[in-house]
């Protein structure tokens, strides 16, 4: 296998399980590349080389002894860093986190690595999740591949990063409001967030508790497929997991048609705020998914308009409670510990970065006595309407589509004056968060300077399967996913 | 729409102090401005929301699959060792996270 880093995850598995190349080296190699090709897109905090070798040599040996291994076994993995990973560093983006040493794996991390992956490191991230280009990081920013000085979307924008680099074929995050979606789509690559409930949380250091999941970005749809099927499922770590869901095959048909499903367009998120090319982009995606016997039919999300307030004043609600946490107590930054009061104050002022501050005080005006009802409750409000408008559009058809972003990548700085441009920006991923619903980003096509545009699916909750299955059998009919910024 | 539409809060930089205070922030003078601005465009952005009328939808949506709050027998979990969760202690003692005195002397 001459160019490892350009096989999918379950093609370097089944190469490394069959003997045609060791996993030590294919971790060896995406090590030099990280270092290499990918050091200046600053996708990754750091490198676990030590831990990834070991790893990759137990697997090696498991093999050379004829143990049974599964589908990923072999396969390196990167992991976003507010994933916790026993005995590695996780800081969330944040100084106030700087030097703190996961005590335990979080539940997805931990049943990834006993399928086996070879875990590389951790990926950059904006602040606590909180953002939609990885420039918030305490970190520094993050390139997208596809262009120096523009950004490569967020919040998990060094594993989209690092995916489309080809630093590794399966990168892990989280999405709470579109933060796998969306940089997969600024960067050319394949995002999923599973169900709400499907993918444990326990171990995710959190930013907004009801709409936080655990998601995975890679080339290839059939990827995810095989990644989902390792972490889902119930966890007693996490309250929130559903036991009951309809499971996933880690393999998907190799479909030539689509006929027989039924795919809405709904006119709140395919159309207004969206960019010409980007709307040329999924129309002709549409004509692809038409072609092969997908009928498109029309449908309204009416409750659509208040998606992005919602999402903000629910989320920024929960983390400005989640975020309280961080005090100088138990973990992380201590400054100034005359008294708790002002240790906790000076802790926080220098540990979180400014749009932190910011979302907490948006938080905590929406929480506060006198307007709680107005702005936190009228948004709980508005989100159960828009889970009902999601519910009477699936009704009608089968899955949902929109573009993922209104944008393809833009340069750094963008929006940085005025923070309702930057939460316009989510738009059209906020309404699949709020219902809790499966949905994922795929790419569809570019624009004439050759910037990557997604497309977005959603399903009702639990037909994660379907949107794999329809992802995989458009990207057996299109390359725009093998499009590669990197040799 | 509400019949009444309820008046717009003004953020004004005594409200920010204020908010900042419950948040355990401290402000520097030199963003407070800013600040007031930022924050108060986005909840004037949010005042259609706060002002729509969703017909007497009060329910969170529930999880899918789920139809009331989890809950489990009231037995003991594994919890972290003392050494564990007090690894990552910025100040430790006898087993204990130090803080500074919370009592007045």
């Amino acid at each position: 296998m001459n160019t490892p880093w350009r096989a999918s995850a379950l093609e370097l598995s089944a190469a490394v399980r069959g003997g045609a190349t060791t996993a030590a080296t294919v971790t060896r190699t995406l090590l030099d590349r990280i270092d290499g090709p990918g050091a200046n897109l600053r996708a990754f905090v750091a490198t676990w080389a030590e831990r990834a070798t070991a790893s990759a040599e137990a697997i090696d040996r498991r093999r050379d002894q004829g143990e049974p291994l599964g589908p990923l076994a072999g396969v390196p993995v990167a992991c976003k860093d507010n994933l916790l990973v026993a005995g590695e560093h996780a800081s969330a983006g944040s100084r106030i986190l700087s030097g703190f040493t996961a005590p335990f794996s979080s539940t997805a991390m931990a049943r990834l690595e006993a399928a086996g992956v070879v875990l590389l490191g951790r990926t950059n991230m904006d602040e606590f999740g909180m953002g939609s280009t990885t420039e918030t990081s305490a970190h520094g920013r993050t390139h997208n591949p596809f262009g120096e000085g523009l950004v490569a979307g967020g919040s998990s924008g060094g594993s989209a990063a690092a995916v489309a680099a080809d630093l590794c074929p399966l990168a892990i995050g989280s999405d709470t409001g579109g933060s796998i979606r969306q940089p997969a789509s600024l960067c050319g690559v394949t995002g999923l967030k599973p169900t709400y409930g499907r993918v444990s949380r326990r171990g995710l250091i959190a930013y907004a508790t009801s709409l936080d999941c655990v998601g995975a970005i890679a080339r290839h749809a059939a990827d995810l497929a095989a990644w989902l099927d390792a972490v889902s499922g119930p966890d007693e770590g996490d309250a929130t997991t559903v036991p009951a869901m309809a499971a996933v095959s880690p393999t998907l048909p190799d479909a030539e048609s689509l006929r027989g499903l039924r795919i809405g367009v709904p006119a709140q998120l395919n159309g207004p705020g969206v960019s010409a090319e980007v709307l040329q982009a999924t129309a002709e995606a549409q004509g692809v998914l038409r072609s092969l016997g997908a009928e498109l039919v029309a449908c309204e999300l009416p409750n659509a308009r208040y998606a992005v307030a919602a999402y903000y004043l629910i989320a920024t609600t929960e983390a400005a409670s989640n975020l309280s946490r961080y005090d100088g107590v138990h973990y992380g930054l201590r400054l100034d510990d005359r008294d708790c009061t002002r240790m906790t104050t000076a802790t926080r002022s220098a540990g979180f970065g400014d749009e932190v501050q910011l979302r907490i005080l948006l938080g905590t005006f929406a929480s506060s006595v006198g307007f709680s009802d107005r702005y936190y409750g009228r948004a709980q409000e508005a989100r159960r309407a828009l889970a009902n408008d999601f519910a009477r559009a699936f009704r009608g058809c089968d899955l949902l589509l929109s573009p993922t972003s209104p944008t393809a990548a833009f340069p750094f700085g963008q929006g940085d004056e005025d923070p309702l441009t930057r939460y316009l920006w989510d738009a059209l991923t906020v309404p699949a968060s709020l219902a809790g619903l499966p949905a994922l980003s795929m790419p569809c096509g570019s624009t004439p300077a050759g910037l990557p545009i997604g497309l977005q699916l959603m399903a009702p909750a639990g037909a994660d399967g379907l949107l794999l299955r329809t992802a995989h059998c458009f990207q057996r009919h299109t390359d725009h996913h093998l499009r590669r910024p990197l040799p | 729409m509400s019949p009444n539409p309820p008046t717009q809060p003004e953020i004004d930089p005594q409200m920010l102090i204020r908010l900042a205070a419950l948040a355990r922030l401290e402000l520097p003078t030199s963003r407070v401005a800013e600040l007031t601005s930022q924050l108060g465009r986005l909840v004037a952005a949010f005042a259609d929301l706060a002002a729509a009328d969703f017909g007497g939808v009060h329910e969170i949506p529930p999880t899918p699959g789920a139809l009331a709050t989890p809950l489990r027998d009231d037995e003991p979990g594994t919890p972290l060792r003392p050494e564990q969760a007090l690894a990552n202690a910025p100040r430790q003692a006898n087993d204990c996270f130090v803080v500074p005195r919370v009592i007045d002397a």
